[in-house]
């Protein structure tokens, strides 16, 4: 898997290539781990080229997500593939995560994402 | 309201009866902390006589809910009356929570935690291949646990009997690509109306795939809990 870095102000954009499962996700986790150490805490995480992502990758995606609103931040999925969508409803776990169409709207959603509470009516 | 609880081998099943509105939402709170500070964190709530419940007291089930997940066990709920579903529903609670349709099913889908049940999204289709038999049965898997499967059939051959050992193929699509075949032993067989359920236990399996079966189904297990603690 290759991890591409954009930085931007105050956010930060991950691409991931390739697949995604159990070997890389210690990788993943270094990433996230420096990326939040060094001040950043908005992630996007653009996952248009994961053409596969196992269970072990979706969990340190969720602490990955965890680390980053520990910090006050939040991170954001922009573009899932077909895989990443597909496992992630079978699980649920779309509703967990903000899940946008391009990295403009997700980092539009994590400038959006301070401001959180209200409730949907249904 | 009333409240029955009885003790079963370390799982509290509470019987609410009555109407289940915000003046009982109080006694019902006391009654989960008093269950958890007992050190019982596995709950079965069963819903059957509840004739009316309200958005207050389904609130004061989900964090029972939630606290029994913190301190490591789970709540289910058993038996909900056509009112406690039909609100559920409407709130999309009945996504977050597992029911049952009977305190026995309950009870089980707490023992059998360690395991995880693989519902039609994810399901697999397990390949039994019966030595000496030329043709390979097909069936899709139901639950998955560190050293054994379950699996249903349409209808099961004679061959597959109980001690049986055979040969199986399956994948677990959300783990890896390649395909896992362990020989396993049948240890039951039961047939009903819909099909066949068998119950298979692990006999000869390569350290590889016991390893990784293992880490899917612990990782199952997080990342539905995270899907519903989020409710």
């Amino acid at each position: 898997m290759k991890v591409v870095k954009e930085t931007y102000d105050g956010a930060v954009v991950l691409t991931l290539k390739g697949e995604f499962d159990s070997f890389v996700t210690g990788a993943f986790s270094s990433e996230i781990e420096k990326v939040v150490a060094e001040g950043t805490s908005r992630i996007v995480l653009n996952l248009r080229y994961v053409k596969f992502v196992n269970s072990t990758a979706l969990g340190s995606m969720i602490k990955a997500r965890k680390s980053c609103r520990g910090a006050n931040g939040n991170l954001v999925i922009s573009q899932p593939s077909n895989a990443v969508t597909e496992a992630m409803t079978s699980l649920g776990l779309d509703r967990l995560f903000s899940i946008l169409e391009n990295d403009d709207e997700a980092l539009a959603a994590l400038d959006a994402s301070d401001d959180s509470g209200g409730t949907d009516a249904s | 309201m009333k409240f029955l609880k009885e003790n079963r081998d370390g799982i509290v099943v509470i019987t609410l009866e009555g109407e289940f509105d915000a003046f009982v939402v109080k006694a019902f709170n006391n009654e989960i902390s008093k269950i958890l500070e007992h050190g019982n964190d596995r709950i079965v709530l069963n819903l059957g006589p509840v004739k009316f419940v309200n958005s207050t007291a389904l609130g004061s089930i989900l964090r029972a809910h939630k606290e029994c997940a913190r301190a490591g066990g789970s709540l289910v709920v058993s038996q909900p009356s056509a009112a406690v579903r039909d609100a559920m529903q409407s709130l999309g609670l009945d996504r977050h929570f597992s029911i049952c349709a009977t305190d026995d099913e309950a009870v089980a889908a707490l023992q059998g935690e360690g395991g995880v049940d693989i519902d039609s999204d994810s399901a697999s289709a397990v390949m039994i291949h019966i030595p000496e038999s030329t043709r390979t049965q097909v069936a899709k898997m139901t639950r998955l646990d560190a050293d054994s499967l379950e699996c249903r059939l349409n209808k099961a051959p004679d061959k597959l009997v109980h001690g049986r050992t055979v040969q199986l193929k399956f994948r677990l699509p959300l783990y890896r690509k390649e395909y896992f075949e362990p020989a396993a032993r049948i240890e039951s067989v039961e047939s009903g109306p819909t099909g066949t359920s068998l119950a298979l236990r692990f006999t000869e399996i390569s350290d590889d795939d016991q390893k990784a079966i293992e880490s899917f189904v612990s990782d199952m297990n997080e990342l539905r809990r995270a899907a519903r603690d989020h409710a």
